[in-house]
This record gives C-alpha cells, structure tokens and sequence, in this order.
C-alpha cells in the first residue's frame, strides 16, 4: 500500500507566488504612474486607492491563512491492495 | 511626474493651447467590464452553494476556495489598473509650436511623437458610430510631411473642433512665416 498526501499548504505556497507576481507587476504599474503621469489630484488619488486596494484584499486574506490548518492533507495520492473479497490488505 | 509647465522639449514661451486625453466614455466602459468581472467569484460562490454546499465550510475546501478569489481579486486590481493608466497616460498635447502624440501602448513600451505646427499639411476629423456621434467624440488625424500619418488623437472629446483650431493655428503659423 503506497500513499503520497499532498498537503493543504502547497496551495499555500502556490498562493505566494502568485502574490509576489502581484508585487512585481504593481510595482511595474507605481512607477509608471510616478515617472509618466501627469503631477494631478487624479494620478496621486488612482494610485493610493490601488495601493490601499491592494492591502485591503491581502488583509482581508490574512485572517483565513492564520486561521487555517495547513498541515492537513489537501488530497492523498495511492493505492490500496485489497484482497478476493475487497478487504484491505496491510 | 511631469507637469503642463515642462514639456517634453519644451521652448521657452511654449503655451498649451489643447490638452486631450481620450473621452470619458472610454473609461467608463473599462470600468462597467470590470465591474461585471467583479461579480464573477460572487457567481461562482453562489453556484457552489446550490450545487454542493458543504464545500464552502469543508476545512479544506474552504481556505482553497477562498484562496482562489484572494487571487482573482488581486488579478482583477492590478488589470484594472493597468487598464486605467493605459487610459490616463496617452495624452494628446498641441501647443502654439508643435503637436505632441504620447502614447503608453503597454508596460514599458511609450511613444513619443512630436511635430512642427508648421509642417502640418492636413487635418482630418471622423466620428464613427453611436456612441461617437451622441457624446461627441472621435478621431482626429494630423497629416505631415511625413510619408507615413504619425499623429491620430484617438476617441477624444469635440473631434470637430480639436482640427478646427489645429488648422486656425496652422494658418496662423504659416501667416507669420510670410510675414
């Protein structure tokens, strides 16, 4: 009998990447406004709601992280050897 | 930043006589496309509901479920605003001198153009459309001396009378010239 659990926190993981690609091309998107745009009411108030935005979203994700247990096993990877009459063999 | 009062190249005694940027209806659209994107995690929590609800309180289908809107949303944000500054940041600038064409075409990738009120040989504005004809917007198109047309002020606002005061200028320019 083989098993190979995946667990709940290579999602995790998967999630942080996407998150630090977020942080790359926001801060691609920032210094465009900063270097290109015009010195305006509208450029500085675009760019603080993008950033105030950005936190609201991740920190409205961060009580679901804290609170989730990571360690459980998201799915579990095997098979199990089973006998004539469908029992499972160690 | 850069401010009206320091241009590109800017002269001494350079005055701005036309700022553009594209019509207001153009952002407005982006904005109802992304306001229906928006819905689309909501759609989708609302489905899962119907179909199996003890997904969304299962202990792993929960955090993964919410994970994946965190994503979305912040996905949605950052092409949101993306979308806008490709808005925001073309500009069309006509000065007592020259016109200026400033396109951001996508990150990393702008266009500047400029050209002497006094090369402009023609110009030509079109209004194509509903939309275009009811809220009065449209294309103006600068031809130089230049074999290929390089200026298109694109969906801006009162095309009509945008080349109307370019060609007031451009008679201007030529009649000081003769002078």
């Amino acid at each position: 009998m083989k098993f190979m659990t995946i667990p709940l926190f290579s999602v995790l993981i998967i999630y942080f990447i996407f998150l630090a690609g977020f942080v790359v091309f926001g801060i691609f998107n920032v210094y465009h406004a900063l270097r290109f745009g015009m010195a305006s009411l509208t450029n500085i108030i675009s760019l603080a709601a993008f950033v105030a935005g950005a936190l609201m979203i991740v920190g409205l994700t961060a009580p679901i992280i804290v609170d989730t247990d990571w360690r459980q096993p998201l799915f579990v990877i095997g098979s199990v050897a089973r006998s004539e009459i469908g029992e499972e063999l160690p | 930043m850069f401010h009206l009062t320091h241009l590109p190249h800017q002269e001494p005694g350079e005055k701005v006589i036309l700022f553009l940027r594209r019509h207001w209806f153009i952002a407005a659209r982006l904005a109802a496309v992304y306001a229906v994107l928006a819905m689309v995690p909501i759609a989708v929590r609302w489905f899962l509901g119907q179909v199996d609800p003890g997904f969304l309180v299962h202990p792993v289908g929960r955090p993964v479920l919410l994970l994946a809107g965190s994503v979305y949303y912040l996905f949605w944000w950052l092409m949101l605003y993306r979308h806008f500054l490709d808005y925001y940041l073309d500009l069309w600038i006509v000065t007592d001198r020259r016109i200026l064409n400033i396109e951001q075409n996508d990150l990393f990738n702008r266009v500047i153009s400029e050209q002497r009120i006094s090369r402009i040989q023609d110009v030509t504005s079109t209004q194509r459309g509903m939309a275009p004809t009811f809220l009065d917007y449209g294309e103006v198109h600068v031809q130089t001396a230049a074999e290929v047309e390089r200026f298109v002020f694109e969906q801006v606002p009162h095309p009509h009378q945008v080349a109307r005061q370019i060609n007031t200028l451009v008679e201007w320019k030529r009649h000081q010239h003769l002078s």
